[in-house]
Protein backbone atom coordinates (compact mmCIF):
# COMPACT_ATOMS: atom_id res chain seq x y z
CA UNK A 1 0.00 0.00 0.00
CA UNK A 2 1.56 3.48 -0.65
CA UNK A 3 0.30 6.20 1.19
CA UNK A 4 0.74 9.91 0.52
CA UNK A 5 -0.45 12.93 3.34
CA UNK A 6 -0.67 16.01 2.00
CA UNK A 7 -1.95 18.98 4.23
CA UNK A 8 -2.98 22.45 3.22
CA UNK A 9 -4.00 25.81 4.62
CA UNK A 10 -7.92 26.32 4.62
CA UNK A 11 -7.75 28.97 1.91
CA UNK A 12 -9.27 28.46 -1.38
CA UNK A 13 -5.75 29.17 -3.26
CA UNK A 14 -4.47 26.08 -1.91
CA UNK A 15 -7.05 24.35 -2.98
CA UNK A 16 -5.71 23.99 -6.90
CA UNK A 17 -2.14 22.89 -5.40
CA UNK A 18 -4.10 19.47 -4.04
CA UNK A 19 -5.97 18.88 -7.69
CA UNK A 20 -2.68 19.25 -8.99
CA UNK A 21 -0.73 16.96 -6.59
CA UNK A 22 -3.89 14.33 -6.85
CA UNK A 23 -3.77 14.31 -10.50
CA UNK A 24 -0.64 13.36 -10.82
CA UNK A 25 -0.82 10.59 -8.17
CA UNK A 26 -3.94 9.51 -10.25
CA UNK A 27 -1.73 9.16 -13.39
CA UNK A 28 0.87 7.59 -11.60
CA UNK A 29 -1.28 4.26 -10.80
CA UNK A 30 -2.87 4.30 -14.57
CA UNK A 31 -5.71 6.22 -14.57
CA UNK A 32 -7.16 7.58 -17.63
CA UNK A 33 -7.31 10.83 -18.67
CA UNK A 34 -11.11 11.04 -18.07
CA UNK A 35 -11.14 9.42 -14.56
CA UNK A 36 -8.09 11.59 -14.30
CA UNK A 37 -10.80 14.64 -14.69
CA UNK A 38 -12.99 13.27 -12.89
CA UNK A 39 -10.67 12.76 -9.67
CA UNK A 40 -9.80 16.29 -10.16
CA UNK A 41 -13.22 17.38 -10.13
CA UNK A 42 -14.27 15.39 -6.88
CA UNK A 43 -10.93 16.24 -4.93
CA UNK A 44 -11.29 19.48 -6.38
CA UNK A 45 -15.09 19.71 -4.53
CA UNK A 46 -14.48 17.55 -0.91
CA UNK A 47 -11.08 20.40 -0.99
CA UNK A 48 -13.48 23.63 -1.58
CA UNK A 49 -16.45 21.48 0.92
CA UNK A 50 -13.79 21.43 3.72
CA UNK A 51 -12.14 25.28 3.01
CA UNK A 52 -15.84 27.00 2.77
CA UNK A 53 -16.57 25.08 6.21
CA UNK A 54 -13.32 26.42 7.51
CA UNK A 55 -13.01 30.09 6.51
CA UNK A 56 -15.67 31.45 8.75
CA UNK A 57 -15.09 29.31 11.83
CA UNK A 58 -10.92 28.12 11.81
CA UNK A 59 -9.26 29.22 9.37
CA UNK A 60 -6.02 28.53 11.03
CA UNK A 61 -7.19 24.94 10.86
CA UNK A 62 -5.15 22.89 8.19
CA UNK A 63 -7.25 20.48 5.86
CA UNK A 64 -5.82 17.43 5.40
CA UNK A 65 -5.89 15.15 2.77
CA UNK A 66 -4.80 11.62 2.69
CA UNK A 67 -4.44 9.08 -0.92
CA UNK A 68 -4.00 5.60 -0.29
CA UNK A 69 -3.36 3.22 -3.11
CA UNK A 70 -4.41 -0.30 -2.21
CA UNK A 71 -4.31 -3.50 -5.03
CA UNK A 72 -7.59 -2.97 -6.29
CA UNK A 73 -8.68 0.60 -5.67
CA UNK A 74 -7.67 4.11 -4.43
CA UNK A 75 -9.04 5.52 -1.02
CA UNK A 76 -9.36 9.69 -0.31
CA UNK A 77 -9.65 11.14 2.34
CA UNK A 78 -10.00 14.91 2.77
CA UNK A 79 -11.07 16.37 5.93
CA UNK A 80 -11.08 19.61 7.93
CA UNK A 81 -12.05 21.56 10.73
CA UNK A 82 -15.11 23.68 9.98
CA UNK A 83 -18.16 23.53 10.52
CA UNK A 84 -20.61 20.62 8.94
CA UNK A 85 -21.69 21.14 5.58
CA UNK A 86 -24.43 19.27 4.46
CA UNK A 87 -26.55 21.41 5.83
CA UNK A 88 -28.28 24.69 4.92
CA UNK A 89 -26.40 27.66 3.62
CA UNK A 90 -27.30 31.70 4.13
CA UNK A 91 -25.00 33.09 2.01
CA UNK A 92 -26.31 35.72 -0.42
CA UNK A 93 -29.18 34.26 -2.64
CA UNK A 94 -28.55 30.57 -0.49
CA UNK A 95 -25.09 30.52 -2.51
CA UNK A 96 -24.08 27.91 0.45
CA UNK A 97 -26.67 25.68 0.05
CA UNK A 98 -27.41 25.80 -3.87
CA UNK A 99 -23.31 25.46 -4.15
CA UNK A 100 -23.29 22.54 -1.57
CA UNK A 101 -26.24 20.74 -3.80
CA UNK A 102 -24.66 20.55 -6.82
CA UNK A 103 -20.84 19.40 -5.00
CA UNK A 104 -22.43 16.69 -3.74
CA UNK A 105 -24.16 15.97 -6.65
CA UNK A 106 -20.95 15.85 -8.13
CA UNK A 107 -18.63 14.29 -5.82
CA UNK A 108 -21.20 11.32 -5.91
CA UNK A 109 -21.29 11.18 -9.73
CA UNK A 110 -17.78 11.29 -10.35
CA UNK A 111 -16.32 8.71 -8.01
CA UNK A 112 -17.14 4.90 -7.13
CA UNK A 113 -17.56 5.89 -3.57
CA UNK A 114 -18.58 9.18 -1.93
CA UNK A 115 -18.88 9.13 2.08
CA UNK A 116 -19.53 12.54 3.80
CA UNK A 117 -19.82 12.45 7.59
CA UNK A 118 -18.79 14.09 10.84
CA UNK A 119 -15.68 13.47 12.20
CA UNK A 120 -15.15 12.72 15.95
CA UNK A 121 -12.72 15.28 16.48
CA UNK A 122 -14.98 17.85 14.91
CA UNK A 123 -15.40 19.15 11.14
CA UNK A 124 -16.24 16.79 8.59
CA UNK A 125 -14.60 13.93 6.33
CA UNK A 126 -15.16 12.66 2.73
CA UNK A 127 -14.20 9.60 1.66
CA UNK A 128 -14.01 9.20 -2.32
CA UNK A 129 -12.81 5.81 -3.47
CA UNK A 130 -12.04 4.73 -7.10
CA UNK A 131 -11.59 1.11 -8.09
CA UNK A 132 -8.59 0.36 -10.49
CA UNK B 1 -3.66 30.29 -10.89
CA UNK B 2 -5.05 32.85 -13.43
CA UNK B 3 -8.42 32.98 -14.33
CA UNK B 4 -8.87 35.51 -18.07
CA UNK B 5 -11.78 37.69 -18.60
CA UNK B 6 -12.66 39.18 -21.74
CA UNK B 7 -15.19 41.18 -22.38
CA UNK B 8 -16.72 42.18 -26.08
CA UNK B 9 -19.54 43.67 -27.06
CA UNK B 10 -21.77 41.08 -30.20
CA UNK B 11 -24.75 43.35 -30.98
CA UNK B 12 -26.86 43.74 -27.64
CA UNK B 13 -25.10 40.94 -26.07
CA UNK B 14 -21.73 41.05 -23.80
CA UNK B 15 -19.86 38.22 -24.43
CA UNK B 16 -17.56 37.37 -21.64
CA UNK B 17 -14.43 34.97 -22.83
CA UNK B 18 -12.99 33.10 -20.10
CA UNK B 19 -10.10 31.27 -19.94
CA UNK B 20 -8.32 28.82 -17.09
CA UNK B 21 -9.85 27.20 -14.37
CA UNK B 22 -12.93 28.37 -12.52
CA UNK B 23 -12.55 27.14 -9.10
CA UNK B 24 -13.59 28.57 -5.33
CA UNK B 25 -10.26 30.32 -5.80
CA UNK B 26 -10.89 32.33 -9.22
CA UNK B 27 -14.97 32.20 -9.20
CA UNK B 28 -15.14 35.40 -7.27
CA UNK B 29 -13.06 37.17 -9.99
CA UNK B 30 -15.87 36.01 -12.89
CA UNK B 31 -18.49 36.85 -10.38
CA UNK B 32 -17.75 40.64 -9.79
CA UNK B 33 -17.28 41.11 -13.75
CA UNK B 34 -21.19 39.18 -14.13
CA UNK B 35 -22.46 41.54 -11.17
CA UNK B 36 -20.32 44.84 -12.78
CA UNK B 37 -21.57 44.11 -16.63
CA UNK B 38 -25.56 43.75 -14.85
CA UNK B 39 -25.55 47.00 -12.38
CA UNK B 40 -23.79 49.13 -15.96
CA UNK B 41 -27.26 48.02 -17.54
CA UNK B 42 -25.92 44.54 -19.45
CA UNK B 43 -28.59 42.38 -19.36
CA UNK B 44 -27.76 39.75 -22.40
CA UNK B 45 -25.07 38.23 -21.32
CA UNK B 46 -22.86 35.50 -23.19
CA UNK B 47 -20.42 33.47 -21.85
CA UNK B 48 -17.70 31.79 -23.46
CA UNK B 49 -16.26 28.41 -21.93
CA UNK B 50 -14.36 27.11 -24.77
CA UNK B 51 -11.14 28.25 -23.22
CA UNK B 52 -11.86 27.03 -19.95
CA UNK B 53 -10.12 24.38 -18.36
CA UNK B 54 -11.86 23.21 -15.20
CA UNK B 55 -14.80 24.10 -13.52
CA UNK B 56 -16.12 23.27 -10.20
CA UNK B 57 -19.57 23.97 -8.20
CA UNK B 58 -18.29 27.72 -7.06
CA UNK B 59 -18.39 28.30 -10.87
CA UNK B 60 -21.54 27.00 -11.30
CA UNK B 61 -22.54 28.87 -8.76
CA UNK B 62 -21.67 32.31 -10.47
CA UNK B 63 -23.33 31.50 -13.46
CA UNK B 64 -26.76 30.71 -11.39
CA UNK B 65 -26.30 34.01 -9.70
CA UNK B 66 -25.67 35.58 -13.13
CA UNK B 67 -28.41 34.14 -14.60
CA UNK B 68 -30.75 35.05 -12.04
CA UNK B 69 -29.26 38.79 -11.89
CA UNK B 70 -30.10 38.98 -15.32
CA UNK B 71 -33.15 37.42 -15.47
CA UNK B 72 -34.64 39.79 -12.54
CA UNK B 73 -34.27 42.56 -15.45
CA UNK B 74 -35.47 40.51 -18.68
CA UNK B 75 -32.33 39.69 -20.03
CA UNK B 76 -29.99 36.21 -21.18
CA UNK B 77 -27.76 34.49 -20.27
CA UNK B 78 -26.61 31.70 -22.65
CA UNK B 79 -23.11 29.93 -22.62
CA UNK B 80 -20.86 28.76 -25.39
CA UNK B 81 -19.30 25.26 -24.78
CA UNK B 82 -18.44 21.89 -26.38
CA UNK B 83 -15.88 20.26 -24.59
CA UNK B 84 -17.17 17.15 -22.84
CA UNK B 85 -15.68 17.36 -19.81
CA UNK B 86 -17.28 20.54 -19.29
CA UNK B 87 -20.65 19.77 -20.95
CA UNK B 88 -20.17 16.88 -17.92
CA UNK B 89 -20.57 19.05 -15.27
CA UNK B 90 -23.63 20.80 -16.45
CA UNK B 91 -25.71 17.39 -16.96
CA UNK B 92 -24.75 16.36 -13.69
CA UNK B 93 -26.06 19.02 -11.62
CA UNK B 94 -29.13 19.10 -14.12
CA UNK B 95 -28.00 22.99 -15.50
CA UNK B 96 -28.25 21.83 -18.74
CA UNK B 97 -31.97 22.23 -18.28
CA UNK B 98 -31.22 25.58 -16.86
CA UNK B 99 -28.35 27.32 -19.40
CA UNK B 100 -29.21 27.57 -23.19
CA UNK B 101 -25.60 25.77 -24.37
CA UNK B 102 -24.73 26.55 -27.62
CA UNK B 103 -21.57 25.49 -29.90
CA UNK B 104 -20.09 29.00 -31.31
CA UNK B 105 -20.42 32.57 -29.85
CA UNK B 106 -22.39 33.32 -33.28
CA UNK B 107 -25.12 30.77 -32.48
CA UNK B 108 -25.34 32.08 -28.70
CA UNK B 109 -25.73 35.83 -29.98
CA UNK B 110 -28.07 34.87 -32.89
CA UNK B 111 -31.17 34.71 -30.82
Amino acid sequence: MTQVEIEIPSRSVFVGVVRLALASLARSVGLSEESVDDLKIAVGEACANAVIAAEETSPETPVSVNWKQEPERVVIEIGGRGRPYAQDGDGPEGDFAARMRMSLDLLESLVDSCEVAARPEGGMCARLVINL
Amino acid sequence: MELGIDVSKVDSHAVVTVAGEIDVYTAPKLREKLIELVSEGTYDVVVDLEKVDFLDSTGLGVLVGALKRVKAHDGSLALVCTQDKILKIFKITGLTKVFPIHSSVDEATAG
